[in-house]
């Protein structure tokens, strides 16, 4: 197979989800749509996986059409990471999305939601091939609108609102990219990417920076960081499931993507900049963690993981920019290109976790039908495949040893360790680094509570559900297979993870022009840590099987010093996750209200209690209703000049006509 | 300061129960006979084995509890004898029941028998266990323990002394070795 | 294949002392108590015992209660087999890098929260959450203290750690040391995060999570913890004496039984120390336990600052500029304690510290031994005995039942301290004063002692805390003077202590009559005053 292969391969994808799309359209035949999405994105994984095996370090140019605004779709190493990500994930959220539909036939329109998927996906995939900024948002835009239909899917007062926040703040994100892009370009947007960088060199220094803030925004927002995160948990769960485990798992990393590509181009700009980055990171780690833990919503809380994650990414490249600007020395740069490579690789499993965490949330709301964790509970029991998946997607969702999220984390904090040796950096960046190294440490536990925490209270236990459905497991095996295999994928590419990081990190090495790859700072082998772990548990099994031969065993009500026990005196997530809400009383905001009136009226000692208990939004009410509040007064104040008279309009008309000859001549 | 006095206390105080310091009873010589035999027969009861007692309360008039807090004591210590008390009747290999089992207790009793894993000894200890002592007949009351789970061993007394607990463990024990 | 043998021979020592272990602790505290208590071999019992029960399991659990003792004992295991316990340079020393292992740790406490949510039960639930919030908040901690660690030895394997001499060669480890102890002190569930030996299930962490476990299961839950227990005493005794750690390669009878001997006496030292410990301290409400881990943070974060201190300032090895940040250190926690008697005790610590100082000084300036000496003598008469001694017994005679609280929570207090601490180092980088002093890491630590004095006044409410405030001051231009008059006239050194211990006299004396008069000791009631 040589390089046509590869061209006609991506072709032959993006046919094939445009035929898949208008299938969908036309309503007849969905499932053979629903296969052929499947089938295409097989074909997109399977053409992405060879590029990156065999030419990656070429960039292909796919086609040259001058004609349409200089698109010229390019496939390059980047790129094709995420090309392949998105179509292998595409494909396992293609079958989970056939049965899960056909489970919701009621609420969802089908054809137009399966419409609108795969023309989610087929605007991701062409952000990626995109060469130059007019093509970029042109995607982009068809991402933005069509997630911004499939929040609002299920047609109800709630999805649409979250749906409009959405709308606004995507599309205040992506004027800003048009923005930056404009600065850049000195107007024009069709200049291609390869020229980003002299580009950014061209423009004076002031207008670089705004251009960098436009971006950071731009990018920033549509990847949830705090404070432009507020439409994040609100719309990512709207969606159905499928569509949720598409926004959160694939479209934030083409903010990354964007952000990488784009930011990283930049030459020259102040330290401070690189500083920004990494505190909006921090920020957003600490704020998703701990939101994640005190959310009641099952989808919610998986939301503000995603904030958590691509809070962590941020700060990797943020710490990589940040160094890269305050020193050109040799080993700061390779330290640097070294953190983008873990960054990287970090997305890639955030995608497959999240992804999974998604498809399985769908599974348990599609059980008990309501979002809350207060109400689930007991479906381990009935679920026995589908929760040992989504336990070890729960496991790979912290930073723990065997799953591929480990091992981004440990090289960033490995290559921070290292940058702490390097003197010439000074002090203040050697603070910077340790104040990092502590909030990364603590980001990391809070998101293992957030994540034990789902799952324990929604699968186990006793159920708290009022209509909980039994039915066989077997029914759904297309939810659960999918879920299954990115669990599995993310032990893989855990068990691979030097391998693929090494690779990884020699692309990004020669990128800055470094010949050698860049060196791993320990000499662990990750394959070793899972087939340790593995041999562990076995021993285990065999030494209590051989000093425990014969199985007494006896079933029998949960202790609980002799009382009948029923699922009100389970620990609910409110309670679960109380001690951590108690520690951090300050960056979370929370209602308690008491109120108690006498049940008869001429005795007031026996009263009815009502207590209500509550979270807040503190960005909302500190950061994003004190910005209503005060364009409300202004439009307020703009609205005496409305009196509807039109005279009074003409008149306005001419004064601006006056005040602009003035200006001009 | 408060810390170096408290560690001279702890480290060069005397030992409670050591044998030469207090003056002891026959009594005291008693339990001391009966604790070593309880220890040889724990010992060799299923092969190399410890004791793991869960004491359960069903409407006694702690009478018996206190009696139980002074086994666990510094002057009875049954600690040495390896008897131990636990917090949960999943890890009880025995039950010390007390009181005369009242009619609300009755279920909770019930329920802490059958949480605990056979084989399980059941020990009633006072007479308001073996009967309903002084609450014999009352409406309140079941009346003996032995009408709500099977009893292995009966301690009379109201309260029974320690010493008699412990020799109520030991026939308990021993009936257990002959079984 | 000698490391082959160290390791299976390591493992296998740990597994099997690890019953011991825990009986140990259970004998050491028996004897404390003045009983005999039972035999250290009696955990060895039980759990043949719990192999032989039968097993009732909830009819509320799932697979994961059941798979909960396998995962929990195999990370315990697999860490035993990893770790440097024995023998340094064992055949998985490449897999024993700090997150790696942290990582095992923390899956082995998922599976048991997990197991404790299983059943249903309010107990399980209760448990899980607050070992889930303990082991939540203590990854941070532990990358810290290794992320130092490794940053000074270069190596990111704790293999390569214990193979160096730590604290000996580089003394402001000891306090990465301390905090690790406050970290295993929390992740093995005893006091003061938890008592092991309740039977109350409000109080409980750990055990509340293993109710419902009967039979093999509980015996292999409770192995886990022994062996866990075993591990986190032989890591920390070999941080400290890593010359009782010996070489994997070439093992023979003669090392190998070394290496025992050195373990059983390693297992009973720590057994009986950490007895004493939970013989002397009391269990804090879970609720303090922020406080708990936020000391243990500063700690840990005190041992990295001090350590890139080492590195930036190419102080190396100095007496004089460790007992400099142990000055300012303790001045930390008297900055979160609103309790006055816990600041005195503090102070004095500080100042002794600050005679330290002085006396390593001494040592290097060889023409003024004499008169550092006498500096540090009085120092330590005035400042760590007769000030603490005036100002107790002002505040004898009407001792508040509550002292007035601080304006800030203990944590956040400690969190703010850290923040000055930044806030004066940025500013003493770009002034001038710093080239020009012999000593300027002393600088750092003076100036910090000045603005944790000032802030001391500022966020505390009690009138005598104002006075220790003022002392912190005080001693932070003790040490400028130190450090930049090369020397001051031993009249006039002497003639400020005396103003000193008489100021503060009259203070507190003005104080407790303040007191007497008014009632209260609260700056907050004392504002009534000014009407």
């Amino acid at each position: 197979m040589d390089v046509n292969g590869i061209i006609y391969g991506v072709f032959v994808y993006f046919l094939a989800l445009a035929l898949a799309a208008a299938l969908s359209l036309s309503g007849k035949y969905l499932k053979k749509a629903a296969a052929l999405f499947v089938g295409a994105n097989v074909i997109g994984f399977i053409t992405g996986a060879i590029y990156l095996a065999r030419f990656s370090s070429e960039q292909i140019v796919l086609a040259r059409w001058e004609w349409l605004f200089h698109f010229s779709p390019t496939l390059s190493f980047l790129p094709a990471i995420f090309f392949t990500l998105i179509s292998g994930v595409a494909a396992l959220v293609g079958v989970y999305g056939v049965r899960y539909l056909e489970l919701y036939e009621k609420t969802y329109d089908q054809s137009s939601t399966q419409f609108l998927t795969i023309l989610f996906v087929l605007g991701m995939q062409g952000v990626l091939f995109a060469n130059n900024p007019f093509a970029f948002l042109f995607f982009w835009e068809v991402m933005s609108i069509t997630s911004f239909f499939l929040v609002m899917a299920d047609r109800t007062q709630e999805s649409a609102r979250a749906a409009f926040l959405y709308f606004i703040m995507t599309h205040l994100g992506a004027s800003a990219i048009l923005g930056g892009f404009l600065i850049l370009g000195g107007g024009s947007l069709f200049f291609d990417f390869s020229q980003l960088q002299a580009a950014s060199q061209a423009v004076s220094p002031a207008l670089a920076v705004l251009s960098f803030l436009l971006f950071l925004f731009g990018f920033g927002s549509k990847a949830g960081l705090v404070p432009f995160h507020v439409w994040l948990p609100e719309a990512h769960p709207q969606a159905p499931s499928n569509v949720s485990a598409l926004m959160s798992g694939l479209m934030l990393k083409i903010a990354v993507y964007g952000f990488l590509k784009v930011v990283f181009s930049f030459v020259g700009l102040p330290y401070w900049t690189g500083l920004v980055v990494i505190v909006l990171g921090l920020l957003s780690g600490i704020v998703g963690a701990l939101y994640a833990v005190v959310e009641r919503d099952m989808k919610k809380a998986f939301a503000y993981s995603s904030i958590e994650n691509m809070g962590i990414i941020f700060t990797m490249l943020g710490v990589s920019l940040y160094v890269m600007q305050r020193s050109s020395s040799e080993e700061v740069v390779v330290a640097a290109a070294a953190i983008t490579a873990f960054a990287i690789f970090h997305a890639i499993s955030h995608a497959i976790f999240k992804t999974a965490l998604f498809l399985s949330s769908g599974v348990v709301i599609s059980r008990v039908h309501t979002k809350s964790l207060e109400f689930m509970g007991g479906l381990a029991k009935i679920l026995p495949v589908f929760s040992f998946a989504f336990l070890l997607a729960i496991l790979a969702a912290g930073p723990l040893p065997p799953f591929s999220t480990f091992y981004g984390e440990w090289g960033f904090i490995q290559n921070m360790i290292g940058l702490l040796h390097v003197t010439s950096l000074g002090t203040s960046v050697s603070i910077v680094l340790v104040t990092t190294l502590s909030f990364i440490g603590l980001i990391g536990g809070l998101a293992i509570f957030a994540m034990v925490k789902i799952f324990g209270i929604s699968m186990l236990g006793l159920s708290r559900a009022e209509h909980m459905e039994k039915r066989a497991e077997k029914t759904d095996i297309f939810l659960v297979a999918p879920i299954l295999t990115l669990s599995v994928a993310a032990i893989v590419l855990g068990i691979f993870a030097k391998s693929i990081l090494a690779s990884l990190l020699a692309q990004r090495a020669s990128l800055i022009g470094q010949v050698s790859p860049v060196p791993f700072l320990s000499g662990l082998s990750s394959a070793s840590v899972f087939f340790v772990l593995a041999f562990m548990l076995a021993l285990v099994w065999m030494v209590k099987n051989y000093f425990a031969k014969e199985k007494l065993e006896r079933s029998y009500q949960t202790w609980d010093c002799g009382q009948p026990i029923d699922s009100s005196m389970e620990y609910t997530a409110t309670a679960f996750s109380a001690p951590v809400r108690f520690f951090f009383l300050r960056f979370l905001g929370r209602d308690k209200v008491l109120k108690s009136q006498p049940v008869v009226a001429t005795n007031p000692w026996i009263r009815k209690y009502v207590f209500v208990f509550s979270i807040r939004s503190v960005w909302k009410d500190k950061l994003y209703e004190p910005i209503a509040k005060i364009l409300n007064t202004l439009a307020q104040r703009l609205r005496a000049i409305q009196s509807g008279r039109i005279q009074y309009y003409l008149l306005l008309l001419l004064a601006t006509l006056i005040i602009t000859l003035i200006v001009v001549l | 300061m408060k810390l170096l006095q408290l560690l001279r206390i702890l480290l060069l105080g005397p030992r409670v129960t050591e044998k030469v310091e207090i003056p002891k009873t026959p009594e005291d010589a008693e339990f001391e006979k009966v604790g070593e035999e309880v220890k040889e027969i724990v010992k060799n009861l299923y092969g190399g084995r410890s004791l793991r007692i869960r004491a359960v309360d069903a409407g006694s008039t702690n009478g018996e509890e206190i009696e139980l807090t002074a086994l666990n004591n510094a002057y009875y210590d049954i600690d040495r004898f390896g008897l131990s008390f636990v917090a949960s009747p999943r890890h009880a290999d025995m039950l010390f029941v007390s009181g005369p089992v009242t009619r609300n207790l009755e279920r909770a009793l019930k329920t802490t028998y059958e949480a605990a894993p056979q084989p399980c000894i059941v020990v009633a200890l006072g007479d308001g266990a073996i009967d309903g002592g002084i609450w014999k007949d009352s409406y309140a009351v079941v009346g003996g323990v032995e009408k709500v789970i099977p009893v292995h061993v009966k301690v009379a007394g109201d309260p029974p002394r320690p010493v008699e607990i412990l020799r109520g463990v030991l026939s308990a024990l021993r009936s257990q070795e002959n079984n | 294949m000698s490391q082959l043998i160290a390791t299976l021979l390591q493992a296998a020592f740990v597994i099997a002392i690890a019953p011991f272990m825990s009986g140990i602790v259970r004998m050491c505290k028996a004897r404390l108590q003045g009983r005999k208590g039972a035999s250290p071999f009696l955990p060895y019992l039980t759990i043949a015992t719990l192999f032989k029960k039968e097993m009732v399991i909830s009819e509320a659990a799932s697979w994961v209660f059941r798979a909960v003792p396998f995962v929990v004992l195999a990370t315990s295991v697999s860490v035993a087999f990893i770790l440097p316990l024995l023998f340094v340079g064992g055949k998985l020393a490449s897999l024993s890098d700090f997150l790696i292992v942290g990582g095992i740790l923390m899956i082995g406490s998922i599976f048991l929260v997990l197991g404790g949510l299983d059943p249903g039960s309010a107990f399980g639930g209760m448990g899980s959450s607050r070992e889930m919030t303990l082991a939540a908040l203590v990854e941070p901690i532990i990358i810290m203290i290794f992320a130092t660690i490794s940053f000074v030895t270069g190596t990111f394997a704790i293999d390569g750690m214990v193979g160096q001499s730590l604290i000996w060669a580089h003394p402001y480890l000891l306090l990465s040391v301390v905090a690790f102890l406050f970290v295993a002190l929390a992740e093995n569930a005893r006091y003061p995060v938890d008592n092991p030996a309740t039977h109350l299930e409000l109080t409980m962490v750990h055990e509340a999570m293993i109710l419902e476990y009967s039979g093999p299961y509980l015996a292999m839950v409770e192995m886990a913890s022994s062996i866990k227990l075993t591990v986190f005493a032989l890591l920390l005794s070999n941080l400290i004496f890593p010359s009782t750690v010996l070489g994997a390669a070439g093992v023979g009878i003669v090392s190998i039984a070394t290496a025992f001997a050195y373990g059983i006496v390693k297992v009973v030292i720590v057994a009986a120390l950490l007895a004493l410990l939970e013989t002397t301290i009391v269990k804090m409400r879970f609720y303090r336990m922020q406080e708990y881990l936020s000391i243990a943070f500063i700690t840990a974060l005190s041992g990295m600052v001090v350590a890139i201190f080492a590195v930036y300032a190419k102080i190396g090895i100095t007496y004089y500029a460790m007992f400099g940040a142990l000055a300012v250190f303790f001045v930390i926690f008297l900055f979160g304690h609103a309790r006055s008697q816990a600041m005195l005790r503090y102070y004095a610590l500080s100042s002794l510290a600050i005679a330290g100082i002085a006396l390593s000084l001494s040592f290097i300036k060889e023409d003024e031994k004499t008169h550092l000496w006498i500096f540090a003598l009085v120092t330590i008469a005035v400042k760590s005995i007769l000030v603490p001694r005036i100002i107790r017994s002002a505040q004898k005679k009407y001792k508040d039942v509550i002292d007035p609280r601080s304006f800030l929570r203990p944590a956040s207090s400690y969190f703010i301290a850290v923040v000055i601490l930044i806030a004066t180092f940025f500013i003493l980088e770009n002034t001038p004063i710093v080239g020009l002093v012999e000593y300027s890491s002393l600088l750092y630590a003076s100036i910090a002692l000045v603005a944790l004095g000032l802030a001391t006044m500022i966020i505390h409410r009690n009138i005598f805390s104002e006075i220790i405030g003022l002392l912190v001051i005080e001693n932070g231009i003790a040490v400028f003077t130190l450090v930049t008059v090369q020397s001051l006239p031993l009249l006039v050194e002497l003639g400020v202590f005396i103003v000193t211990a008489v100021s503060v006299f009259i203070l507190s004396i003005l104080s407790a009559r303040i007191r007497e008069l008014h009632g209260s000791a609260d700056t907050e009631q004392l504002r009534k005053l000014t009407e």
